[in-house]
């Protein structure tokens, strides 16, 4: 199969140092391709004391197994190496990492893309209009009818809308979104659950207590499952948000729940715990996974980052690509 | 009588109540700092604890100057109600009316001062519909009704984290609405005094955010920037300690490793998803703005498992629990 890419991240961030930890201490899959600057890993290593090998890529030529395996695109030098502070060069070197890594996954070069976190804030010193980071991969690939998933070991999450303030959240409660956010997640699971099963968080208080509090769960929620149950596909809902997590997690009752709100999804994943979990960006026509933290400017190079993260987002990469 | 005297209604006698008073009863150690005793029907609890097994005496009394500082179940019949005149599980008027009357009796008592608190097991909607009370939907109503208080509000609690919502049973394009200054400030007065009330001297309160990360500056909603803060401020200006807005998929985290004393949901699901992840079979729920102390399980009638001995009275015990320590000013 085609090599994984790891996209870098900000050079001022945990996202480099926990790349070369992992593969220090050999824990990093061999089959991927670092997308970022090789000045900067090696000022890194040195940094962090370790002995590693790259092995810099260059177009056409094939990765070596035991080396780490790098496309530099040299945007850096070692000065750029600013630990924890904001950094215009390497924020917007970290875009560019992700640009030509979204790129040659469309060109399938790669088997898809597993992110390190960029910065927002010291991104849009060189790019105002920069939004997020899977913004910016959908854009790459002309799509927007995407959806972002958090998933642990237990279950997988996706979300109607995710950086829109509540009260839009609620007019993005339609029909066709809700159905197509459905059919995504659906999509997703199948390559490696057979046939997953699915259940819809209402809306409202009590998944809107048949019209008491609110009238989303019975005009649009229900009607959206409806038609796409009626293609075989096993979902249910909308059930009340407080109790559908715990049938999926503590009594296995379901494989993903797709939440109508950020928090409605990410407030209980953050109490069942940070460990496992992977951001997925579901509806791209590549790969994506993401590591669940930011760039950590106040921890960065400090040997101190947890970087297992980065194992549960590749692992989760891989077994989407069918490894 | 020296203890507090607190009185548990039985609830839906169709439902679990019974089942879990018997079960919650069996345990001494609801007897050390109050003595409570059952507002229901001796023949529905002698039925339940046949049906569990557990032997202890049932004894019926007139009134509550007949109670006696005794383990067992004690029980006060307020209706003449045949325990085998309805089907276990099944909504009917006179289970509904039943469920009322426990209630209303209770809350009478605890306005006249002859006991110092009321824990309530389930009642359900529709047998409260279908007897006739029209304008109750729940124990909620009926308080409210009674009591002729204000404001009251709910807050719901388990091991380690307490939560207050600054509204519950509103569509969340409502709830949104009703983010503001005012209704926030009131709210928080509401929450901080209940909890000096109970046992916390200084209470420390975490306002959860609206949006998504708290609204980013202003880029994903202004209500934290309009109505949340400038309310946390004049709450802090009052003298309550209150913080906040913070990102709702922190706070409660946050809250439960002890940081705050409670948090202030602003819409019912955001309070009732950190508690039903952080602790789904003990959690309870407390009336605030009310004078006196009122706890209740945090679950329905379960009429599907009525009767079959299985349903789970952790959450009675612990509402028992955490009425004693409120009537004795030991919150914690």
């Amino acid at each position: 199969m085609m090599p994984m890419a790891i996209t870098m991240g900000d050079a001022s961030g945990v996202g480099p140092e926990i790349i070369l930890r992992r593969y220090a201490a050999g824990d990093l899959d061999e089959n991927v391709l670092i997308y970022g600057d090789a000045e900067v890993l090696r000022a890194g290593s040195e940094l962090l004391d370790l002995s590693i090998e790259l092995n810099i890529v260059e177009k056409g030529s094939e990765i070596i197994l035991d080396r780490l395996n790098i496309i530099d695109l040299a945007r850096l030098d070692k000065k750029q190496l600013t630990p924890g502070l904001m950094n215009k060069l390497s924020a917007s070197a970290a875009r560019d990492y992700v640009e030509k890594a979204t790129l040659d996954s469309i060109d399938g070069i790669v088997s898809g893309v597993v992110t390190m976190p960029m910065n927002k804030e010291a991104t849009q010193m060189s790019d105002p209009s920069f939004i997020g980071h899977t913004e910016y991969i959908a854009e790459l690939c002309g799509t927007d009818n995407f959806s972002m998933m958090l998933t642990t070991k237990d279950v997988a999450v996706a979300h109607i809308s995710t950086h829109v303030s509540l009260a839009n959240a609620i007019r993005l409660v339609t029909r066709e979104r809700v159905t197509s956010v459905i059919e995504l997640t659906h999509e997703t699971l199948a390559r490696f659950i057979p046939s997953p099963r699915i259940a819809v968080c209402g809306l409202n208080p009590h998944a809107g207590e048949n019209g008491l509090f609110g009238d989303e769960d019975s005009k649009i929620i229900s009607l959206a499952i409806e038609s796409i149950k009626s293609t075989g596909v096993e979902v249910s809902g909308p059930f009340p948000a407080d109790t559908v997590f715990y049938q999926a997690i503590h009594n296995d009752r379901y494989d993903a729940i797709v939440c109508m709100y950020h928090d409605q999804g990410h407030g209980p994943m953050k109490l069942i715990g940070f460990e496992s979990a992977v951001n997925v960006t579901i509806g791209l026509p590549i790969i994506r996974t993401s590591v669940d933290h930011g760039t950590a400017f106040d921890i960065a190079w400090q040997g101190k980052a947890f970087t297992s993260s980065l194992g549960h987002a590749l692992d989760y990469a891989w077994k989407l690509a069918g490894r | 009588m020296t203890k507090p005297l607190l009185a548990v209604t039985m609830g839906d006698p169709a439902g679990i109540g019974a089942e879990i008073v018997v079960k919650t009863f069996a345990n001494p150690e609801v007897f050390e700092l109050t003595q409570p005793f059952v507002i229901g029907s001796s023949e529905c609890l002698e039925r339940a604890a046949k049906q569990t097994g557990i032997h202890m005496s049932i004894n019926r009394v007139g009134s509550i100057g007949d109670l006696k500082s005794e383990h067992g179940i004690q029980v006060l019949e307020p209706i003449n109600f045949d325990g085998f005149s309805f089907q276990i599980g099944e909504v009917s008027p006179v289970c509904g009316h039943a469920a009322v009357q426990f209630f209303e009796t209770a809350v009478k008592l605890c306005q006249s001062e002859a006991i110092q608190g009321v824990v309530t097991c389930p009642i359900n909607k529709e047998a409260v519909h279908a007897a006739g009370y029209h304008g109750d939907i729940g124990h909620q109503e009926i308080l409210a009704r009674m009591t002729q208080s204000k404001l009251t509000a709910t807050m719901l609690m388990t091991e380690g984290l307490k939560v207050a919502h600054l509204s519950t049973h509103k569509s969340l394009a409502e709830a949104v609405e009703y983010v503001r200054k005012p209704i926030l400030i009131e709210k928080l007065k509401l929450t901080v005094d209940s909890l000096k009330c109970w046992g916390i001297a200084n209470p420390r309160i975490a306002v959860a955010a609206l949006n998504p990360h708290g609204g980013e500056g202003g880029m994903l909603g202004r209500e934290e920037i309009e109505e949340i803060a400038p309310a946390v401020k004049i709450a802090c200006e009052m003298g309550m300690d209150v913080v906040g807005p913070y990102p709702a998929d922190s706070v409660f985290y946050r809250a439960t490793s002890g940081e705050f004393d409670a948090v202030l949901a602003l819409y019912h699901d955001q309070g009732h998803i950190a508690i039903k992840m952080h602790n789904f079979s003990e959690s309870i729920t407390a009336t605030m703005g009310i004078p006196f102390v009122r706890t209740s399980v945090d679950h329905g009638t379960a009429f599907d498992i009525a009767g079959k001995n299985i349903a789970d009275a952790n959450g009675l015990k612990k509402a028992l629990e955490v009425a004693i320590a409120m009537i004795n000013g030991l919150l914690k």
